[in-house]
């Protein structure tokens, strides 16, 4: 019998690997990037066990980051690398990123048939940039502030209609519970302060100012030089010099302060509805009402402008299955899984068809109601400017809460960045 | 061939070129993964763009000319510099004394002190920045708690939250985890000290400090200089540490070079000028490190 060599064990061996990790000649493999926690990754591993089932041909692999990491890592991945074939991204500039390099596809051509009609044209539009439909949506949220209803009807207090109600609240919950935090904020991640900045800007300066500024297409001299801002800034400082915020509040991150409220330690907190999964889970589900941001007397800015931030899905432009990621989109924003997204995260759908099947409380009835109705809304900053002055903004609201800079001072550097910005853009 | 080269055997050395064709593959890992990146790095110092963006526009020294005139590259070097002067004074200085103590000050538990100045040394540096994160905070932190129970008011916004405090905390952490790295390295330099030099300084009634300034100081001369090298090239290139402890914050009070070319990369998007600071950043950790062979070589000669 002749004796088998070494070198033919090993060609065997190498051969049998490579036969096992080859897929199927069948099977269509893409990547799916989301963001988010435990909860998140739980159910984006359901979207993809159950459009599986839909698609046994086809091979979803999930990755999930947290959110500030996820917001390096996609730009770093989408500039060099492997990149995912469908994202998680928000609406705005960082969509537009993506569109104005030719990143991501135009996925107007792919909607027949699954998302035409049952995503309103308003949701659709804020994925519209640089002439092409970047992405769709997947959930809609509003930022409000929730307050504990029991505490509330305990020393007798009803929700602000104005700034200056909402400033006197909190001299009153420190004299009747010391132990209380009026308003919890964690701002070691400063988007948290970005979302109070963005609500004073759109309360003290005039939309049309505020839409040339934003989009850099007023004169340079100009951009970011209404006083409005400068208010604006001022009255987040006389918030928190009016005891509202909990002490140190650039070392506390957002997941605390927000369980700080769920908790019972703080009587409210300003938080987007991604925050009603959280709270509910934390223990005080049934515990809490919204209020909207109220409004300032004698601002010149829109007192009715409520906060907005839609979120979505991109594809990227070198996928090599670009329908099967249209797919897996269409099977994000269908009825069922929407139903399912509100359910475990409570995550507000963009879908009419899912809106009307939920079984939802009567705050976020409320809020629902409340989107609905709002004649105006205002996108985050850091979701809605250059990427310079985003960070500008971000790294002055510390400096503003930490008393290192004046609100003036702060400005200047917006304006010098957005200036800066305006003329790389050739704007 | 010469004498020196000719084995005891009387059998053929190595074949020439043997030890180049050994260390090739060495060579190109870091021609591929260390040489080839800075010369990019260099390269795009003098572009713009941006990480997803298609277009790459040569500016010339525009970057260069920026940075000089950009608060927030001056403040981050100066932070990088405190974090090296504290290092050095606290690492090596603290690591010295405590090793001195090991070497020749204590018999009985020894190994036990040693085991703990050197274990923070064993944790990763993302696990050692969350921990004390929390050591920290200013709501639910040890340290806050234990100022609170004695009556000792800290300062505004927490010890990480403070533009006043954050550096110094900082530094505490890096000095906690590396003492016991210098520690190490200068107990093994003390230990090749002869001890006939502490026989003889007994004998002429030098004992303790007096030996420890007259003997053991002289001695390791040489390894305090390479110990004082490694901590001032790990003050400038410290990350991680500061990335998850503070991301640079509040604000910028404790941005330094490796956070804020992070934060130009992939934040702001600005790839050039990330790159321009990267390479003045490579410079300074070029320079030193060039320092460091020296003071080697001449250890070396020194030593024949």
């Amino acid at each position: 019998m002749a004796k088998i060599g070494k070198t033919s064990v090993f060609a065997a061996a190498a051969a049998a690997a490579l036969l096992q990790a080859a897929p199927s000649g069948a099977e269509t493999q893409i990547i799916f990037w989301n963001q988010g926690d435990a909860s998140v990754r739980d159910f984006s591993q359901l979207i993809v066990d159950t459009f599986r089932q839909k698609r046994p041909d086809v091979s979803v692999t999930l990755e999930i980051y947290p959110n500030e990491p996820y917001k390096t890592a996609i730009q770093v991945v989408m500039g060099a690398g492997r990149q995912p074939d469908v994202f998680f991204n928000w609406a705005g500039e960082d969509a537009a990123r993506f569109a104005r390099a030719g990143r991501v596809l135009d996925l107007a051509p792919f909607a027949a048939g699954r998302w035409e009609g049952a995503i309103s044209p308003a949701l659709l539009e804020t994925y519209f940039v640089e002439g092409i439909q970047s992405g769709v949506p997947i959930s809609q949220h509003t930022s409000l502030f929730y307050y504990n209803t029991a505490f509330f009807a305990e020393h007798g207090l009803t929700p602000p209609a104005t700034m200056d109600e909402l400033i006197g609240m909190c001299g009153r919950i420190r004299e009747v519970a010391p132990g209380t935090i009026p308003i919890a904020l964690g701002a070691r991640e400063p988007w948290t302060i970005n979302h109070y900045i963005t609500m004073m800007f759109a309360r003290f300066v005039p939309d049309e100012v505020r839409a040339a500024d934003y989009g850099l297409t007023a004169p340079a001299e100009t951009l970011f030089t209404h006083p409005g801002y400068v208010k604006g800034l001022a009255q987040l400082k006389a918030i928190q010099d009016a005891g509202c915020f909990n002490d140190g509040v650039n070392s506390v991150s957002p997941e605390e302060a927000r369980s700080l409220f769920a908790v019972g330690a703080a009587a409210m907190t300003f938080c987007g509805t991604w925050c009603l999964g959280p709270i509910d889970r934390e223990g005080l589900e049934g515990g809490y009402a919204v209020f909207p941001m109220p409004r300032i007397e004698g601002a010149e800015g829109d007192q009715e402008a409520i906060f907005s931030v839609v979120t979505g899905l991109q594809i990227s432009a070198a996928t090599r299955a670009p329908e099967v990621a249209a797919d897996l989109i269409a099977h994000y924003v269908s009825p069922e899984m929407q139903a399912e997204m509100f359910n475990r995260l409570r995550r507000l759908p963009v879908t009419a068809a899912a809106l009307e099947t939920l079984e939802v409380s009567p705050v976020v009835a409320g809020i629902i109601e409340f989107m609905a109705a709002a004649p105006s809304s205002v996108m985050p900053l850091d979701v809605e400017l250059e990427a310079s002055v985003s960070q500008a903004v971000l790294t002055g609201g510390q400096e503003l809460l930490n008393g290192t800079r004046a609100p003036a001072d702060i400005m200047a550097a917006i304006a010098a960045a957005a200036r800066t910005a305006k003329a790389e853009l050739g704007r | 061939m010469t004498q020196a080269s000719v084995p005891p055997d009387g059998k053929a050395g190595p074949r020439p070129g043997a030890g180049h064709l050994l260390v090739l593959p060495a060579c190109l890992v870091f021609g591929g993964f260390v040489l080839w990146p800075m010369l990019l790095t260099i390269r795009d110092s003098f572009y713009s763009f941006s990480l997803v963006g298609s277009v790459q526009r040569f500016v010339g020294g525009a970057n260069y000319a920026a940075m000089l005139q950009d608060p927030v590259f001056w403040l981050a070097l100066r932070n990088n510099v405190f974090i090296l002067v504290g290092s050095v004074v606290i690492q090596v200085g603290l690591g010295t004394v405590i090793a001195a103590i090991l070497d020749r000050g204590i018999k009985r538990g020894s190994v036990v002190l040693r085991t703990i100045v050197f274990a923070p040394m064993v944790m990763s540096m993302v696990a050692v920045s969350l921990l004390w994160s929390a050591i920290y905070h200013p709501l639910f932190g040890l340290i806050p708690a234990a100022a609170r129970s004695i009556g000792l008011e800290l300062p505004a916004g927490g010890l990480l939250g403070n533009p006043a405090t954050v550096n110094w905390a900082i530094l505490a952490v890096a000095c906690w985890q590396y003492t016991g790295f210098i520690m190490v390295i200068m107990l093994a330099g003390m230990q090749a000290i002869p001890e006939e030099l502490y026989q003889a300084a007994r004998l002429d009634g030098a004992r303790g400090l007096r030996a420890f300034l007259h003997i053991t100081l002289p001695g390791v001369r040489n390894v305090l200089i390479v110990a004082t090298l490694i901590t001032m090239i790990g003050a400038f290139k410290v990350f991680d540490l500061v990335y998850v402890l503070t991301g640079g914050g509040p604000g910028n009070a404790s941005q330094v070079l490796g956070t804020y070319i992070y934060e130009n990369a992939f934040t702001v998007g600005q790839m050039g000028y990330a790159s321009a600071m990267a390479v003045v950043l490579m410079a300074l950790a070029v320079g030193l490190g060039l320092v460091q062979l020296r003071v080697s070589r001449s250890t070396a000669a020194g030593g024949r």
